[in-house]
């Protein structure tokens, strides 16, 4: 119970009703304010040309879908394609690589997993660009610049330590008695691995591969320095409108909407695991 | 944590004897793709960096780089204006940004912690703006903030105020900036406070209220003390990402008018690949990242200190 709660119990009463009123009034005013900006990006996406730079705002108009069509077949759409290839196949080697090393975490006696924590929060601190150099220099030399092995290798590095730390939260509630009940019935310790703990596990599974896709769909910085045109991806495709068709805001708000809609389907699938997603490597206690 | 030996090493083995060896080792074997992985990908990049930012290179010049020593450091700090620019802009925006973002967070979160008819589904909304692809909710703002038919100068003209020219103000344009990360992350708080809310004890509110405490006092007195590691939490997580913000500034104004909104992690981009002088940004990024570093060393002592 909170102390609002208690409040409110409290003040039961005459101007109860009207309290509720207000506060309705106002969540609705704050989730207006907060969606705003996605609600006047669609509607912009299907605005005719000639109404997008009226004065006043128009906001009574016969939707096209020209902006959409626009889209077809340039590089845009390429890149869309770009993005999800990256973001599956780096998601996929990331849990093949991270889900091991994040159960031994989870079921090793290692003296500290506060050191682990703070590892992975020290990778956060870093700033992206002090990676970046040294695998612009070395792609530079491999002649990966602007592959799509290049971006799945720096993503699914970069998706490690998250994948690492939400799995081992997952694995640390799942009681060590089941897989001890099962080694004595002879199975490997492998074998305990894939049939018993990945299948008790598969939420968090699931949660955890729709956070690196989401970390890798959204990236637009390495996307950036390490991208030209063969391998450039959805975020950049979308701000190289910018750049270079300012005009066009139709087309960058269709662009834009085609960029966050699997982002805005995945994350209402997750909501529930988003905290720990986004705060991976706090501190318990 | 239990003192049950964590994988048994000794596991019946009934397997041909080639396996033998991955059973044995299961634990060594598990993780070492991944820990590969981070000491090749993650470790030796850093450690390269630090390296380089001793040395004189540029990457466009076939000559290799040079060792200078403490020379790109002492350059930064002594004679860098643009440096010490991007180094207090950084703080100021981190400052104004996690202020903002903390104080209406935690209101947000008190507001949504009662029971009201929908509640579910306002919160799954609240999700939506940290979630959604960065550089496109950057490019809303930017339409939002043009002045000749962006919708922020529509509204100023609805409350008969003069048009601004937003981001292009060089005395707003970060300003401009602290909103769009605020309108991303306030959400974000609230979810963590929330978190914190749900796990909070009764009884010192059953005795409080016996004591006839008003629901200010039991906020103050009881509320927000026992919320501070979850506050101190979303402190440290949304300090050390909005130091390094990067997508929002860079979308909407690249650093710009001139300089107004060029933070650290903007103008070590600019050195390392626009000019492509990567000992003198390698410098700058280990100044930065000791920054983040002292940042989040405070909030951690903080968070273990009573109020």
């Amino acid at each position: 119970m909170s102390s609002a709660k208690l409040a409110a119990g409290r003040g039961k009463g005459a101007g109860w009703g009207l309290r509720l009123g207000l506060g309705y009034a106002g969540v609705v005013l704050l989730i207006l304010v907060v969606m705003f900006p996605f609600l006047w990006l669609l509607q912009m996406s299907f605005k005719p040309d000639m109404l997008i730079f009226a004065w006043p705002p128009v906001l009574t108009f016969e939707p096209t879908m020209k902006h959409y069509t626009d889209l077809q077949g340039g590089q845009f759409q390429k890149s869309f394609a770009n993005s999800g290839i990256i973001s599956v196949t780096s998601t996929a080697l990331s849990l093949l690589i991270g889900v091991p090393a994040s159960y031994v975490l989870s079921r090793a006696r290692l003296g500290s997993k506060g050191t682990i924590a703070l590892w992975i929060l020290a990778t956060r601190m870093a700033p992206p660009i002090a990676f970046t150099i040294p695998f612009f220099l070395a792609y530079r030399q491999l002649e990966w610049i602007d592959t799509l092995q290049g971006m799945v290798l720096i993503y699914m590095t970069f998706n490690l330590s998250l994948v690492i730390w939400m799995m081992r939260t997952f694995f640390d509630s799942i009681p060590r008695v089941l897989e001890e009940a099962a080694l004595i019935d002879g199975a490997s310790v492998w074998g305990t691995f894939r049939r018993v703990i990945l299948p008790l596990s598969a939420p968090g599974l699931g949660a955890t591969a729709i956070f690196a896709f989401l970390f890798s769909w959204n990236d637009f910085f390495y996307a950036l320095i390490l991208t030209r045109t063969k391998a450039m991806t959805a975020p950049v495709a979308v701000v190289n409108f910018m750049n270079y068709e300012g005009w066009e805001w139709g087309k960058i708000a269709a662009g834009g909407t085609m960029v966050m809609l699997p982002v805005v389907m995945f994350s209402l699938v997750v909501r529930n695991y988003l905290v720990r997603g986004l705060t991976a490597g706090a501190v318990k206690g | 944590m239990s003192q049950v030996p964590a994988v048994p090493v000794r596991a019946p083995v009934r397997r041909r004897s080639f396996n033998l060896f991955d059973e044995r080792n299961a634990r060594y074997l598990m993780p070492a793709p991944a820990v590969l992985a981070i000491v090749g990908m993650m470790v030796f990049p850093v450690v390269y960096t630090m390296w380089m930012s001793f040395q004189s290179w540029f990457a466009s010049s076939p000559k290799g780089p040079i060792f200078v020593g403490l020379d790109n450091y002492v350059k930064l700090i002594t004679q860098d204006a643009r440096f010490s620019g991007a180094f207090v802009r950084t703080i100021v925006f981190t400052t104004l940004a996690v202020g903002l973002q903390t104080i209406l967070g935690i209101a947000m979160a008190l507001v949504f912690n009662e029971e009201f008819k929908g509640r579910g589904i306002f919160r799954s909304l609240f999700l939506l703006p940290m979630m959604a692809t960065p550089v496109a909710v950057s490019l809303v703002w930017l339409m939002m903030y043009d002045p000749t038919s962006g919708l922020l100068n529509y509204l100023l003209s609805l409350i008969g105020q003069p048009p601004s020219i937003w981001v292009a103000d060089q005395s707003i344009a970060l300003l401009c900036l602290v909103v769009v990360d605020s309108w991303k992350f306030t959400p974000l708080v609230m979810l963590i406070v929330l978190a914190g809310l749900s796990a909070l004890p009764t009884d010192p509110y059953e005795s409080a209220a016996i004591d006839g405490a008003n629901s200010a006092q039991l906020l103050w007195h009881i509320t927000l003390p026992l919320l501070r590691p979850t506050i101190m939490v979303a402190v440290l997580f949304r300090s050390i990402d909005a130091l390094k913000t990067f997508d929002s500034i860079f979308v909407i104004t690249k650093g710009g008018p001139v300089y107004a909104s060029e933070t650290l992690n903007i103008y070590s981009f600019i050195q390392a690949f626009e000019y492509f002088n990567m000992g003198y940004s390698s410098a700058l990024l280990m100044i930065f990242f000791a920054l983040v570093m002292g940042v989040s060393v405070v909030f951690m002592r903080l968070r273990r200190v009573s109020w």
